[in-house]
């Protein structure tokens, strides 16, 4: 039997829900392997702190919440933008999106963690289209004529 | 005054950048460089000697040549470190350590040949670097600047015995530097803890020792105080007749009692951290001495550091800890030393002599046997200091004036021995006395002293401390029965060396270049005869050492009496051992302290 | 009511008059951008390393002769951002730095990159100087981020094999990570409040520890406490949150370690040291946001910090490693202050983090600068037996490194001992004037007799790996090595590090001028507020 939640809800339904994302967030984070999964994760980590935010906001009746809010978009957009050049790099050189195929560094004398069930490897890809480098180029041995 | 001191600080740190900038890779001008420095040194300590003798330097029982200016913290009003100060002064306690200081560190490069290895530019800077933080540890009167100079002590053993030891030389540097290391870290805990308890902590914080002093001394006072109070309430309510007067007593008796339990709950409190305090700050000082459980440094440094380094760590270096007891645990934390210092610290010191005697007994080296019988010998010393009483403070004082003679002079001969020997294997040796007069006569005259005959320096000094154990009664009296035993060890090894050594079959191994071993030079012959005078001098006429060094042990010995009497709740009697001190004795005359203020207060 | 005091009230020419002080960080933020514009038509070592230099001296003079002073009279305190004399030493501390890593990575790295790299440090030297100047959540998160964001990118540029990459990739994900974590308690302490001004929450917050205050506040208030330490404690590398430190420092290069080492780091302590009241004027009144709270939580902190950090340091052989550990025991020893916090007399416990804080970064920064050299000269350095020999090989790198390592062991004369010297006083004073006060029970004298022993004991173990290295350094023999080139750079960087540690060492009191003059006077009326938390949303001012 369903209870009838008042209308509107009130401050501690948003922040419920606020934490609820934190914390599966939270739990996607620490237990995902895809190094996409895991930053998205993150980022509903901090959705929800947008969500208490915007809550405390409203129930505080200032706008600095809000204000606060924006902020965090933004930056949360930097991050997503740096996550996924740097997640492409990454593919590129494992082929694999498994985060557990970077274990180089460890403490000495300890062995890696052995993967059980590895993420399948992503193909092989074909060298992908390039864009014209901005900027000045790597400086290239100049070509000597042998002729 | 001020000059010379400031000057015996920074002659020989200016002499090792000198040494340093200048004499990078030239021996003969680095050894000039340090000789000169060091031997300015000595110049500047022996009249400072004289004048303190002749009566020209501070009155007795305050600081000669004080100086005093801030150094560390010159920023705002929150510095946490405001009052951290440069502030050095000369006292009787100090002038024969300075002595030591100023007299050792030249000797030991005067008979340094010129071959040896030890002439490196780089050993004599590090040396010219040590004296001159030895001279400011001994000098210092300000807590953290005593602290600094003695942990500073640190780098130039590290690198010496690290660069110019023996095979185990990396070994030896990184055991001396950690167990210094860690110990006196304790100490500095134990630094902060007392200038917080002691200085107070609403205005920043004092670690001005003469200052500290007084505190420390006042704090007994408000105790002594309300005690007087309850007492008088007591003899008031027996008196009084009337039931008026009798109930109007019984409250009076009733507050001032509480009074007295309050105070003795702070009290208790207070005695408590005093505790705390002097584990921790005997911690480093322990290590440097060293006392029993925190030596294992110091066999195997003395072994495998360079033999001219060897003469100065065990008569100069090792007075540090002495120093520090004497000049920093005992005035500071009086109560907590009448009842730990003996019972604790003169256990373990006896453990030492007794321990020390017998390590030296089984070892057939002469380093190492020189290195166990320093044990046993600061053993004497540590047990005259803890005996608390004027006596055995005074006699601990110039034992280790003594000791750094007697026992310097043995190093030095271990020196000079290396000098012409490749090693010092006592069993290589026999009936040297034969060819080598003049070192014979040397070696028996400081044999002697060292196993303290009568009329030779470490009789008196040894004499005293002991005396001054009995006159403790209790745990002392048993625990200078033990050390005597450890005279008897003392003689025995001592006489067994001298015998295998300078008696018997004439067998003299071969010189380090092949060279015929000589015997003593010009030189070498100026040196051991100044230290044999100094010997005869302390052994004969000991009275205005005495004098000089108990107007300040005096101070110290009264606050401990007080103390005393505190904690056993009546009054006993003071000094009973100070009858021996017959010339000099500073109730006699001027040097009465009627009032502490104008005494070591000179500071203030 | 004092209706003046909230910010939304304050006309655009004041929060510009708040703001200006800022000016230098904003140079630089400019001047990174004009940089990095400027790489996509040139990549030339010596100019971008000249006008990134010049430009944060330029930055540093600005900062130590302000043209714009931070007006603190009445209602500034209100702005985004406060210079108080916190933020004008670690302000100085973060320029240095800045200018230290630019001279150390001048001839570092490849020189595809050099003027994005050189851009990178000129942000996230304004990003971490913003930080300790910071005086509201949202400032104080956006110059945090401005310190993360180049962060990644260093660590992208500066080493491009596969241990580089994987260093980054750790850094980046566990850093998004930690800001979520940081920004819920955010979330939470701008609810209990109602303001993202930290000096308006905190006086809330000790205002709601003496009232009677709904049942939720205390709970919510150890949530947005809890969260925020933890989210700012990976930046410090405290302990439960410190192991991305070993595996990121070991991938990177020395360059990276070095960044990673002291921006994040100054920032974060500023951040904690602002957040929990240390540099908070109270006038003399209780003044508890926490109570008890954040000086046990930072107890445990500091405790386990230092100690882990010691302790696996002694067998570590890659160098990087072992300075990861170095740096997470020191931060140990840091989070000391923190937990000693503000019941301390004065400002006690701040000038002590301030001054560790120099000393640390000073060493730490000139550790690196001689690895770099040494890199640089052709002796490949990664290992402790590396530097074997380097003494006689190399007199001035040995002797700077020495220098160096005396301080980072606590041998007087240098910062590492002052610092160590105002831990122990501040723990001690913490437990002995509750002892004497016995406002407190008698516990917490042991509790911070026992963090004051905690560091003589951790020092002497730390003292147990340097030494090890100064043996190395000087008494072991190494093969010795014919210099390719000179890189003068790192080792004026290593020099300059010398000279501050040893002056800083002498001289506490030049970092430390100014701490206690905290110029907030409106915050008595502030303090008048009722407890907000039964307060509606109707009786906000009519400004919003």
């Amino acid at each position: 039997m369903m209870e009838v939640i008042d209308f509107p809800p009130g401050l501690t339904h948003y922040l419920s829900l606020g934490a609820l994302l934190f914390v599966l967030g939270l739990v996607g984070f620490l237990s995902r392997r895809n190094m996409i999964l895991m930053f998205l994760n993150a980022e509903l980590m901090i959705q929800g702190v947008a969500l208490n935010f915007v809550a405390f906001a409203r129930h505080r009746g200032n706008l600095e919440g809000q204000g606060f809010v924006l902020f965090l978009l933004a930056v949360a957009a930097c991050e997503a933008a740096i996550a996924l050049a740097l997640i492409l790099v990454l593919y590129r050189t494992q082929h694999s999106l498994d985060v557990s195929v970077w274990q180089n560094l460890r403490e000495e004398g300890l062995d890696p963690t052995l993967d059980e069930e590895p993420l399948p490897l992503g193909p092989l890809e074909e060298k992908s289209p390039v864009l014209t480098p901005a900027g000045i180029g790597p400086q290239q041995p100049e070509e000597t004529s042998h002729v | 005054m001020k000059e010379a001191l400031l000057a015996l600080i920074a002659i020989p740190l200016f002499g090792a950048l000198l040494t340093v900038f200048t004499a990078r890779h030239c021996r003969n001008r680095a050894r000039t460089i340090a000789l000169t420095a060091t031997i300015m040194t000595l110049a500047i300590s022996v009249w400072l000697v004289a004048v303190d003798f002749c009566g020209w330097g501070g009155q007795p029982g305050s600081y000669a040549g004080e100086t005093r200016f801030l150094i560390l913290g010159t920023g705002g009003p929150v510095d946490p470190l405001r009052g951290i100060s440069f502030h050095i002064g000369l006292d009787g306690i100090s002038l024969g350590m300075i002595f030591l200081t100023g007299f050792l560190f030249p000797a030991a490069l005067f008979l340094t040949g010129k071959a040896s290895p030890l002439n490196d530019w780089g050993f004599l800077a590090w040396f010219q670097a040590l004296q001159g933080l030895t001279f400011g540890a001994f000098l210092s009167l300000d807590l953290v600047l005593f602290y600094l100079f003695f942990e500073l002590t640190l780098i130039p053993l590290y690198f010496m015995v690290g660069g110019w030891g023996g095979g185990l030389r990396i070994e030896a540097a990184t055991k001396l530097f950690l167990y210094g290391l860690t110990g006196s870290l304790f100490t500095l805990g134990g630094i902060v803890g007392v200038s917080l308890a002691l200085g107070g902590m609403d205005k920043g914080c004092d670690f001005s020792i003469p200052r500290l002093v007084l505190v420390a001394q006042d704090r007994g006072k408000p105790m002594e105080a309300s005690m007087e109070r309850v007492a008088k309430a007591k003899s008031e309510m027996e008196k009084t007749m009337s039931d008026r007067e009798k109930d109007a007593a019984r409250a009076r008796f009733d507050e001032a009692e509480h009074d007295l339990f309050q105070k003795r709950k702070v009290e208790a409190q207070w005695f408590n951290w005093q505790t705390t305090l002097f584990l921790m700050l005997m911690a480093g000082l322990a290590v440097k001495i060293p006392i029993i459980p925190v030596h294992f440094w110091q066999p195997l440094a003395y072994r495998e550091a360079p033999i001219a380094l060897t003469v100065v760590l065990s008569a100069a270096l090792a007075k540090l800890g002495l120093f520090g007891v004497v000049r920093i645990v005992l005035p500071l934390l009086p109560d907590a030393s009448v009842r730990l210092a003996t019972p604790v610290l003169g256990t373990l010191a006896t453990i030492g002599i007794l321990y020390g005697g017998l390590a030296a007994l089984g070892t057939s080296n002469l380093r190492s046997m020189l290195a166990f019988s320093s044990i046993s010998h600061l053993g004497f010393c540590l047990l005259g200091l803890v005996s608390l009483n004027e006596t055995g403070l005074t006699g601990g004082v110039l034992q280790m004036i003594n000791h750094g003679i007697t026992t310097g002079g043995l190093w030095l001969l271990a020196l000079i021995l290396l000098e012409r020997f490749p090693s010092l294997e006592i069993h290589t040796f026999s009936g040297m006395g034969k060819r080598f007069k003049a070192m014979g006569v040397v070696a028996v005259l400081l044999v002697l002293s060292s196993v303290g005959l009568p009329g030779l320096n470490n009789f008196v000094g040894e004499a005293l401390s002991l005396l001054g154990m009995f006159a403790q009664g209790g745990e002392g009296r048993q625990l200078a029965v033990l050390a005597t035993l450890g005279l008897i060890l003392g003689a025995w090894y001592m006489l067994n060396f001298l015998l295998r050594t300078f008696y018997g079959d004439e067998r003299i191994p071969a010189t380090v270049q092949g060279r015929i071993p000589t015997d003593l030079t010009g030189c070498e012959k100026m040196v051991f005869t100044s230290i044999l005078a100094l010997c005869f001098l302390l052994g004969l006429y000991p009275q205005p050492a005495l004098k000089r060094i108990s107007a300040d042990t005096h101070l110290v010995a009264r606050e401990l009496g007080e103390a005393r009497r505190r904690q056993m709740g009546n009054p006993i009697p003071e000094n009973i051992g100070s009858m021996v001190l017959t010339h000099g004795s500073p109730k006699s005359g001027t040097n009465q302290p009627s009032a502490p203020q104008t005494q070591k207060g000179g500071a203030r | 009511m004092d209706m003046d005091l909230t910010l939304s009230s304050s006309s655009p020419s004041d929060f510009l008059a708040s703001v200006a002080p800022g000016f230098p960080e904003f140079f630089l933020l400019a001047l990174g951008s004009l940089v990095f514009l400027g790489g996509t038509f040139r990549q030339d070592r010596p100019l971008w390393g000249w006008i990134s230099f010049f430009g944060l001296v330029t930055a540093l003079a600005l900062a130590l002769r302000p043209i714009f002073h931070s007006p603190m009279e009445g209602n500034a305190y209100h702005g985004p951002l406060v210079y108080d004399g916190l933020s004008q030493t670690l302000r100085l501390l973060t320029f240095l730095c800045g200018a230290g890593l630019v001279l150390m990575g001048w001839e570092e790295g490849d020189s595809t990159h050099i003027a994005e790299r050189n851009g990178l440090i000129l942000f996230a030297t304004a990003g971490a100087s913003l930080c300790v100047a910071a005086n509201d959540l949202a400032t104080l998160f956006l110059s945090l981020e401005l310190v993360s964001i180049p962060t990644y990118l260093i660590l992208f540029l500066t080493r491009g094999d596969k241990f580089g990459r994987e260093s980054t990739l750790k850094y980046f994900l566990l850093s998004i990570f930690s800001s979520a974590m940081m920004l819920f308690g955010f979330s939470y302490l701008y609810g209990i409040t109602g303001s993202l001004q930290i000096p308006e929450i905190l006086a809330i917050l000790s205002q709601s520890s003496l009232n009677p205050v709904p049942e939720a506040v205390p709970t919510a208030r150890l949530v947005g406490l809890v969260m925020v330490v933890a989210g700012l404690g990976f930046k410090v590398t405290a302990v439960p949150f410190h192991f991305y430190a070993p595996d990121v420092y070991q991938g990177t290069s020395h360059f990276g370690a070095s960044v990673l080492s002291t921006l994040p780091k100054i920032a974060g302590f500023a951040a904690l040291a602002r957040l929990t009241g240390l540099t908070f004027e109270t006038n003399g009144g209780v003044f508890l946001p926490f109570e008890s709270q954040s000086s046990y939580l930072f107890w445990i902190l500091a405790s386990v910090t230092m100690t882990l950090g010691n302790v696996i340091a002694l067998w570590q052989t890659n160098l990087r490693r072992l300075f990861a550990y170095s740096g997470i025991a020191h931060a140990g020893y840091m989070l000391v202050a923190l937990s000693v916090g503000k019941e301390v007399g004065a400002t006690g416990a701040l000038a002590a983090l301030v001054v560790y804080l120099w000393a640390y970064v000073a060493m730490t920064l000139g550790v690196f600068a001689i690895f770099i050299y040494l890199d640089k000269k052709g002796k490949h350095v990664e290992k402790v037996e590396h530097l074997n020999g380097l003494a006689k090989t190399d007199p001035v790198a040995g002797g700077i490194m020495v220098v160096l390592l005396m301080s980072l062991i606590g041998l007087p004369l240098t910062a590492g001992f002052i610092g160590k010297l105002a831990l122990v006083q501040c723990a001690l004073r913490r437990g002995l004037e509750s002892a004497i006060t016995e406002a407190h029970p008698n516990s917490e004298l042991r509790l911070f007799f026992g963090l004051s022993i905690m560091i003589l004991v951790n020092a002497a173990i730390a003292g147990w790996y340097y030494l090890r290295m100064i043996g190395a350094l000087y008494l072991r023999k190494g093969k010795d090595t014919h210099p390719s080139n000179r890189p003068v750079a790192a080792l004026v960087t290593g020099f300059v590090c010398v000279v501050v540690t040893v002056a800083v060492g002498i001289l506490p009191g030049l970092v430390t001028r100014g701490i206690g003059e905290v110029p907030w006077h409106g915050i008595k009326s502030k303090a008048g507020m009722a407890n907000p938390m039964d307060k509606s949303p109707m009786e906000k001012p009519p400004g919003h």
